[in-house]
């Protein structure tokens, strides 16, 4: 699955500061909701439920990245966002380490192969260092869809 | 002297939502500290077991049959062990 078909632009956040995990889900949780993607009245809900999946075990999964997620009926695709946190969030990561880039999901609960491809495209890439750095070092929604393109087209 | 071994063992996808992050770093978790290489097998992709973001592009929903390959010192308990794991469903003990 194309990162760029499923990445709002809209909603990514290229300047996240947060002082804990949770006020950076709910920063992420807000920017999907301001771009469209659900209704406000849904976006504590989604909050406390990626929340209740971190206690499964953290979505911080080294390498510096999170991958916080959960399903939701208020979505009837798989919606995805970014953040890039400069300073660091500490994420109760699985090797200790705070992370700096965050990648966000949300699945419509009746799709598990949505859910299973977005992951895996995601991973794909975030196993390749030069899409890690460059993801970084991007400063506008429009770098991170310019990157994601050329992830998705193989060109990185 | 040390032995080293391969080990192989076919296990099934039996989580309704497929091998998402959960189970992965579960096997990540449990193939860790094991001195050698573990490998997991789906049609013509592998994957290195010790790496989650390996083991999230298997991409292996409900059903899927995947082969276990373990080489080094007691590798069949280690694909033993990991079989385990997915006999229970990732369910703890």
């Amino acid at each position: 699955m194309k990162l760029a078909e499923f990445v709002i632009e809209d909603a990514i956040v290229t300047d996240l500061t947060a002082n804990s995990k949770e006020e950076a889900i709910r920063a992420m949780v807000g920017s999907l909701c301001k771009s469209g993607q659900f209704a406000s009245e849904n976006e504590d809900n989604i909050v406390a439920a990626i929340m209740k999946r971190e206690e499964l075990g953290s979505t911080g999964i080294g390498r510096g990245i999170a991958v916080p997620h959960t399903k939701h009926p208020s979505v009837d695709s798989l919606v995805a966002t970014i953040a890039i946190a400069r300073d660091g969030v500490e994420f109760q990561s699985l090797d200790g380490e705070d992370v700096y880039i965050l990648f966000l999901l949300i699945s419509p609960p009746d799709r598990p192969g949505d859910h299973l491809r977005g992951l895996e495209g995601i991973s794909r890439h975030l196993k390749n260092d030069d899409f890690c750095n460059f993801l970084r070092q991007s400063k506008t929604a429009a770098d991170v869809m310019e990157l994601l393109r050329e992830a998705d087209e193989d060109r990185l | 002297m040390t032995s080293e071994t391969t080990s192989q063992r076919e296990v099934t996808v039996n989580l309704e939502n497929g091998l998402h992050m959960v189970p992965c770093s579960r096997i990540a978790e449990h193939v860790r500290d094991f001195v050698g290489e573990v490998s997991i097998h789906v049609e013509d992709r592998s994957v290195d077991a010790k790496s989650i973001f390996d083991l999230l592009t298997l991409r292996a929903p409900f059903g899927t049959v995947l082969m276990i390959e373990a080489v080094g010192k007691d590798s069949e308990d280690l694909v033993n062990g990991l079989a385990t794991l997915f006999e229970r469903n990732f369910e703890p003990e």
